[in-house]
């Protein structure tokens, strides 16, 4: 049995197979602290901590080893799984689990540059997670390209494996498309690496070319003032509907109403909301940014540089395309394309190349975050060997042989019911 | 530092060409080519952790790096030689002015021109005579050498540098770059500027404070901030003006202001050459020197940047 953290949740549940046992690791969001148990019995530890902006928490580094520590114990955990680079949580319980001797896998879903500050001080906060991973996953081969530059791993190491859709959430509904118009959906948050001053370019000269073209743009965010205006500026407010934050649940019955989707991000490692449109049966018109022409086959998407006049070019394509495109045929190949059962097995695959690393003492380790940097890698040794002496203290304090051990919840069940 | 700036972009150099090398060996496996596309779950005969020769293709090394050559940095680095010319031959007006050998009349005479500013000043000098009365000298001039190398360390020389077009143009990048060019038009203040401004001017109070009678206060700080304010607005227009003028200038600069310190201090004067040799001579040659270790890595993972005025 094994047992890893932090996953995305579509994920998850269809990981939960015979061979693999899921326990989520988060931090706690407004109330919602403690351990919960989600529908499919999936187990969630939410921790404790203060987010301070926008779900984001401060890094304490040590403060979360004992609570961590004991989760680890407490469900036998053999494989820890970390998201996101951004996620203090994520490196902290990296760390103190390899200190604990566990293997360890990273999920990285975004993409960075390389010249801002803050870019280079998350690419040395990258590197020195990464330096003792066993395996990491990147959702496209464009983001391999990106963690392996920042991280300097070997491209072996990395695996790509994408995120999928769960097409049955999101079927294709003609009969809520209008007939004698077209109707584009924009659905994401209206901030600048959304490309939302795209859009404020795009959507008045998309209006002025096509007579029978409507907007539906979904999402909220401090751009949204902007696009408003813009639609005050050119009297659209009859053609450009602004919807404002659209619940996940929500989605379908959205997009649904559209014929083509707009994707206007500047930068995007993969870009989940594209699949969801194309399951509901639309044509996709997206930027060409970083992992997104992987994302469809070409004659599903059309790709226009992020230039006001290339997009605007590509939505005129896309409207001369659209008699050809049928939504349902387009669903059917989405789900021969992506699936999540394809992304659990292809993850298991990662945790087995995890679960057979060989194991590394204390000193092997050190030589490896040693090589990071001349002065990131003394630096990189410190905090590993306070992490090891900590360990060693709750060791001591309360021992694992002490540790209460949690019961296996579904089997127990599924017991009782027989 | 250089050196592992050094060793990371052979790093990624070498991981190119690895890749490269690692495909050649397993281009034996028979089947479809490989395609870099992550729909239509795992490709055929390739694992996830397959890595293409085309990996890290797109990947552009140092595009928009500006080359230098030596003249051209010697050639900026005069602007900044020039500029602490200014500050020590004003450095050297005060000490005259403190030593008593500089007549208040002569210096008036100077600086008479700005009568308006002066009328400012002139209502403020009794306040200044008095102000650091209670400090001792050596506290006054210690802190006015600091402030002196505050307003060196901010002062803005971005006027006085010659901006070469970068040596590769994206093809999306042809507007942004008119965008960056206008902007350069129209200088904004930066704080760094305000920073050396405020700090010449305490400086000049401080000095000031010290001085004997008030019409000496007076024409001192007159002095000091017609040369702090007014002196780059000169020499920038004069370098617009032609190239030569600015450099024959700043050779005479540098002689009046040896000049000036000579009968002062020797050792201030070897610490004025020594200053003067490090700006123009070993700040280019070593700034050409760190060139190779330049390292800007650009690719498809770049955030788009906006080829419109955003408002």
């Amino acid at each position: 049995m094994a047992t890893k953290n932090g996953l995305s949740r579509p994920q998850l549940s269809f990981i939960d197979s015979d061979r693999f046992q899921v326990v989520v690791m988060t931090h706690a969001y407004g109330r919602r602290c403690g351990v919960r148990y989600m529908t499919n019995g999936l187990k969630v530890y939410y921790v404790p901590r203060l987010p301070f902006l926008m779900q984001n928490t401060l890094p304490t580094l040590y403060g979360t080893f004992p609570i961590i520590r004991n989760i680890l114990i407490r469900e036998g955990i053999t494989v820890v799984h970390g998201h996101q680079a951004f996620s203090t949580l994520c490196h902290e319980a990296l760390l103190h689990a390899r200190t604990m001797g566990y293997k360890v896998v990273f999920t990285d879903h975004s993409l960075y540059g390389f010249a801002d500050l803050g870019s280079i001080h998350m690419n040395k906060v990258l590197q020195f997670t990464l330096a003792d991973v066993h395996e990491t996953i990147c959702v496209s081969h464009t983001s391999k390209e990106n963690t392996v530059l920042r991280s300097g791993l070997p491209p072996q190491k990395v695996f790509v494996i994408p995120n999928a859709v769960d097409t049955a959430m999101f079927k294709p509904n003609p009969s809520a498309r209008m007939l004698d118009e077209v109707v584009i959906v924009v659905i994401s948050r209206l901030v600048y690496r959304k490309g939302a001053d795209l859009l404020v370019e795009v959507i008045p000269e998309v209006c002025r070319l096509f007579p029978n073209v409507r907007f539906l743009v979904g999402g909220d965010g401090p751009k949204r003032v902007r696009l408003e205006e813009m639609r005050e500026k050119h009297s659209l407010q009859e053609r450009v509907e602004m919807l404002g934050a659209v619940p996940h649940t929500q989605v379908q019955s959205v997009l649904v109403r559209g014929h083509i989707f707009l994707n206007s991000s500047l930068t995007e490692a993969f870009c989940i909301a594209i699949l969801e449109a194309a399951s509901c049966g639309l044509l996709t018109v997206s930027t060409r940014v970083g992992g997104v022409p992987e994302v469809l086959p070409p004659d599903m998407i059309v790709l226009a540089e992020p230039v006001p006049e290339n997009m605007v070019e590509a939505i005129g394509r896309a409207i001369k395309l659209l008699p050809k495109i049928d939504p349902f045929s387009m669903h059917d190949r989405m789900r021969t394309l992506y699936s999540w059962t394809d992304v659990a097995k292809r993850t298991e695959v990662v945790y087995d190349h995890a679960m057979n690393a060989r194991d590394e003492d204390l000193l092997q380790r050190l030589s490896r975050y040693f090589e990071c940097g001349p002065w990131a890698g003394k630096l990189f040794c410190l905090v590993v060997i306070l992490d090891f002496i900590i360990w060693n203290i709750l060791e001591w304090w309360k021992p694992t042989k002490e540790a209460d051990i949690a019961p296996d919840m579904i089997h127990h069940n599924e017991i009782e019911h027989q | 530092m250089g050196k592992s700036m050094g060793k990371e972009r052979e790093s990624a150099q070498n991981l190119h060409h690895h890749c490269i090398n690692q495909q050649q060996n397993s281009d034996v496996s028979p089947g479809p080519k490989w395609q870099k596309v992550v729909y239509g779950g795992m490709q055929p005969g390739y694992e996830d952790n397959h890595t293409d020769s085309s990996f890290l293709e797109a990947m552009v090394m140092n595009a928009n790096v500006v080359k230098r050559d030596t003249w051209t940095a010697i050639r900026d680095s005069v602007a900044i030689a020039q500029y602490v010319c200014v500050v020590a031959m004003v450095s050297a007006v005060w000490t005259y002015s403190l030593n008593g050998v500089l007549d208040a009349s002569l210096l008036l005479i100077l600086d008479s021109l700005l009568l308006l500013f002066g009328f400012v000043v002139l209502l403020l000098t009794t306040v200044f005579q008095t102000l650091t009365s209670s400090i001792s000298s050596d506290s006054i001039w210690a802190l006015t050498v600091c402030l002196l190398m505050v307003h060196l360390c901010f002062h803005d020389y971005i006027d006085s540098s010659t901006r070469p077009p970068p040596a590769f143009t994206a093809s999306r990048g042809t507007k942004s770059n008119d965008l960056s060019r206008k902007l350069a038009v129209k200088k904004p203040a930066t704080l760094s500027g305000n920073v050396s401004l405020n700090a010449s001017i305490v400086a000049s109070v401080l000095v000031a404070s010290r001085l004997p009678s008030g019409l000496l206060v007076f024409a001192l700080m007159l002095f000091s901030s017609e040369f702090f304010l007014l002196f780059p607005l000169v020499t920038c227009s004069m370098k617009q003006y032609s190239v030569k003028l600015h450099l024959w200038f700043s050779c005479v600069l540098i002689a009046v202001t040896m000049g000036l310190i000579f009968p002062l201090n020797r050792l201030a004067l070897v610490l004025f050459v020594v200053v003067v040799i490090f700006i123009m001579l070993v700040c280019p040659y070593w700034l050409i020197r760190i060139q190779e270790y330049k390292f800007e890595i650009n690719g498809p993972w770049d955030e788009a940047k906006l080829c419109f005025d955003l408002d």
